[in-house]
């Protein structure tokens, strides 16, 4: 029989264990990037200017 | 139980950052293959939580729910978000049953796209140095399956 493919959930004590397992998993898609990409919210120009002000961009602003 | 209104709905690819901002799954996974596992309890972002990360940035491990940007990104358009229907069109299911998710409730993707966004929720990663030409298209918009075959 074909097993299930599921999403896990995590208890607030399993939390910093796949943390930790996230980071290396980040750290070890690095080493040869492609990216990187933004997948989700990206501000328009106006977004961005009413976001963070007239200067249009949180590194400006900096 | 109180009816959520398109003005309450979040985003669940934001950025930490954001005002309302919650982290609501760690991805982990393969490179090849990530996969998101959900919290019972979305948490509020902290400085320390966001410290956890250590050498990677937050959104390259953690995913994070905020309100709906709406006309403030590029992905809404007026009505819809298509960066959902893109997910819903084009990602493959990676788990078989609606994963546990605790902002589903107030999920725009899920109020417009149903359980197949929610299927192919758990491979996306927000800031990703490994996406595949597939994902990149439904990211940026562009056409998908053209990424894919270019790349």
């Amino acid at each position: 029989m074909e097993e299930k493919r599921l999403a896990s959930q995590i208890t607030v004590a399993e939390f910093a264990e796949v943390t930790f397992a996230a980071i290396l998993r980040a750290l070890e898609g690095r080493k040869v990037p492609r990216g990187p990409i933004i997948f989700g919210i990206i501000y328009t120009p106006e977004g961005l200017g009413e976001r963070f002000g007239v200067e249009g961009s949180p590194a400006k602003r900096a | 139980m109180r009816s959520t209104s398109a003005s309450d709905l979040l985003c669940p690819s934001a950025q930490p950052d954001m005002g309302g901002s919650r982290l609501f799954a760690v991805v982990s996974g393969t490179v090849e293959q990530p996969l998101a596992a959900y919290l019972a309890k979305a948490l509020q972002v902290t400085p320390q939580l966001l410290a956890m990360t250590g050498p990677v940035e937050p959104t390259e491990i953690f995913r994070f729910a905020a309100p709906c940007a709406r006309q403030a990104c590029v992905h809404f358009d007026g009505t819809y978000c298509q960066l959902a229907k893109r997910v819903a069109q084009y990602m493959p299911a990676v788990v078989d049953r609606l994963p546990a998710c605790p902002i589903r409730s107030r999920c725009r993707w899920f109020r417009e796209q149903g359980g197949v966004a929610c299927k192919a929720c758990p491979a996306i990663v927000t800031k990703d140095y490994r996406a595949v030409p597939l994902t990149t298209g439904v990211a940026l918009g562009k056409d998908p399956l053209a990424q894919g075959r270019s790349g």
